[in-house]
């Protein structure tokens, strides 16, 4: 166990380099220099220089490079000269903590409905019940997020006026209408979640009800209800485990869109308004922080998984 | 395989197809689809950019879904931008195949040092939520509808090479490869003449659900300004201008939103038709 832990670690650093140097790649060597990025197209070539100077593009590739991996490890960020030279981590992790916030609590959401849906689905196989929620699914996976926001916005907030149509005020302020703003967002994005994660669990009873253990369990008597909750469900659910991380972590980058619709200050809505200012310096750690929120979300998946079932790592 | 044999597979996959209303209704939708895109000058009754009555009309026996915020006939740009949609999937999705299968390929056809340092480099990749990636490749090269091909088939590289090299990893122990081997067949050979072939229908179900991906992010990277800029007509920069107009005339956005909608159902259809329909293995009663 201890081996596995220390070989997914090892591991999860290996690929937060490669993500790193990547990022560093995308935004180095392409055509058009972060500082011309930066500036635009009208600025003095006075100015051009002295932004090369000052971010260091003047070195050699492999100074910058050395320099950029040496700031990331030692957790500097930069300034960001588009803000006014604030700290760019003072920028991107509150964005962070909100999109996680919205994440968190849609994932909850979309397993509340899920579970018992994909169960209820697998167990009345072919029934009215299971055909309801194969349809939901289907739809719920050609559903855009974005469609679903929109749709959602505009009979929520335009045809029947019950909540506010976006906009972020922190809890502490004011937490009705914090949570009332958190409505809509976590109702798009648990949905469309929710039906991935049926379908999931709904596959995953299937196959373990036709298993030997519960042939075994059946025939020595059990009662329905005990096959179904205590033998079937527990081992149905271990695989979830690595499904509702995958989701939670693409829903990380993902709410790029439904927080754009809401107005609400991710890391996503972050972005965008990066990209639309020329705030490069701010769009790169942005990128960096959603995919290491990815690859930790894997991690802990993976640990919690062949913590579940130990035979994971062991083979 | 003698034409013969392939004359009754070709049979086999026919029959399927009229057997099944779910298979005979997805291909239909298809090719509606794509002749709608093909056609779409002839189709639609103005044209995509073409001004032709005031602005914000409500729908009319004349203009179908009434008219948007600079008075553009709504329906017509619906089916303009189809053509939008369909020309990035396909491109999008070619550049991933392109560039994804052969390093797939070869990353499981040769294995050890090969296989470690291609698929070490995908793990790096498939790190980056997607759209994200998409995004800042966008940024960084500009905002326009050709580099937005490019964002989405560079992000769907390393998901084609690891379903390729996961597949050619298994194949390359069959018989059939060794017996290649045998006989003196040089590796590019083998590669072409016996792994390729055999890969084809994963690649091809694997084609149209990646199509359906890339559907969905150029309307999503549209709706953000960074994908087709105006007055293209992608339907998810329609959805971007109709979320504001919802109030004065909503057909904007629920067009634009439903075609999206729709043109994602189909294609990810597709790919359980072609599953379906491509299974060597499936029995027929």
């Amino acid at each position: 166990m201890t081996r596995y832990v220390a070989r997914r670690l090892l591991h999860g650093i290996l690929v937060m380099w490669i993500v790193s140097t990547a990022v560093f790649v995308i935004f180095r060597l392409v055509p058009g220099d972060p500082a011309a990025m930066t500036l635009g197209f009208d600025a003095s070539p006075e100015d051009y220089e002295a932004l090369r100077e000052e971010l260091g593009l003047n070195d050699p590739i492999h100074v910058q490079y050395l320099r950029w991996m040496g700031n990331l490890a030692r957790g500097d960020f930069g300034k960001s000269i588009t803000h006014g030279y604030a700290e760019v981590s003072s920028l991107v992790f509150p964005a962070l903590g909100r999109t996680l916030e919205l994440a968190a609590l849609s994932i909850l959401l979309a397993v509340i409905v899920a579970v018992p849906l994909g169960m209820i689905s697998a167990i009345r196989e072919g029934t009215w019940v299971d055909h309801i929620a194969r349809v939901f699914t289907t739809l719920g996976f050609s559903m855009p997020t974005y469609v679903m926001g929109i749709g959602l916005l505009i009979l929520l907030a335009e045809v029947f006026p019950l909540l506010p149509p976006g906009g972020y005020v922190p809890f502490g302020e004011d937490p009705v209408k914090h949570l009332s703003q958190l409505i809509m967002p976590v109702l798009t994005i648990a949905s469309v979640t929710a039906a991935r994660l049926t379908r999931f669990m709904r596959a995953g009873m299937l196959e373990v009800l036709s298993a030997d253990y519960v042939r075994t369990a059946r025939a020595k008597g059990l009662t329905e209800r005990r096959v179904n909750y205590w033998h079937a469900f527990r081992n149905a659910a271990i695989p979830l485990v690595t499904e509702v991380g995958v989701n939670f972590g693409l829903l990380v980058g993902g709410m790029v869109v439904i927080e754009q619709i809401f107005i609400w200050p991710g890391l996503g809505w972050l972005m965008i308004q990066s990209i639309l200012t020329r705030a490069f310096d701010v769009v790169q750690i942005a990128v960096l922080v959603s995919a290491a929120t990815f690859v930790i979300v894997n991690l802990l998946v993976d640990l919690t998984y062949s913590w579940l079932d130990p035979r994971i790592a062991r083979s | 395989m003698t034409s013969a044999a392939q004359f009754s597979e070709r049979r086999k996959i026919w029959r399927r197809i009229v057997r099944n209303p779910l298979h005979l209704f997805t291909l239909s939708m298809v090719a509606l689809l794509v002749l709608t895109a093909v056609f779409a000058d002839l189709l639609a009754p103005y044209g995509a950019t073409e001004v032709v009555a005031y602005p914000f009309e409500l729908p009319t026996g004349q203009f179908w879904l009434g008219t948007d915020s600079i008075g553009r006939d709504i329906f017509s740009r619906l089916i303009h931008g189809s053509r939008v949609s369909l020309y990035v999937g396909f491109a999008s999705t070619a550049i991933a195949v392109v560039f994804g299968v052969p390093m797939g390929v070869v990353s499981g056809y040769f294995g050890k040092l090969t296989d470690t340092l291609m698929m070490r480099t995908t793990d790096g990749l498939l790190a980056f939520p997607p759209i994200i990636l998409a995004m800042a490749m966008v940024a960084v090269l500009g905002t326009n509808l050709r580099n937005t091909i490019i964002a989405i088939g560079v992000v769907q590289i390393p998901r084609f090479a690891r379903l390729v090299r996961g597949m050619a990893l298994s194949l390359k122990e069959s018989e059939f490869i060794t017996a290649g081997r045998a006989l003196g067949a040089s590796h590019v050979y083998l590669m072409q003449r016996s792994l390729l072939p055999n890969l084809t229908s994963i690649i091809l179900v694997q084609f149209t659900l990646t199509f359906a991906t890339a559907v969905l992010t150029e309307a999503a990277l549209s709706f953000l300004g960074l994908g087709a800029q105006p007055p293209a007509p992608s339907w998810g920069s329609m959805l971007l201008v109709g979320k504001t107009l919802v109030s004065t005339n909503p057909y904007l956005a629920l067009g634009a939103g439903s075609a999206i909608f729709i043109t994602v159902l189909v294609f990810t259809l597709l790919g359980d038709t072609l599953t379906d329909l491509l299974n060597p293995y499936r029995t027929d009663r």
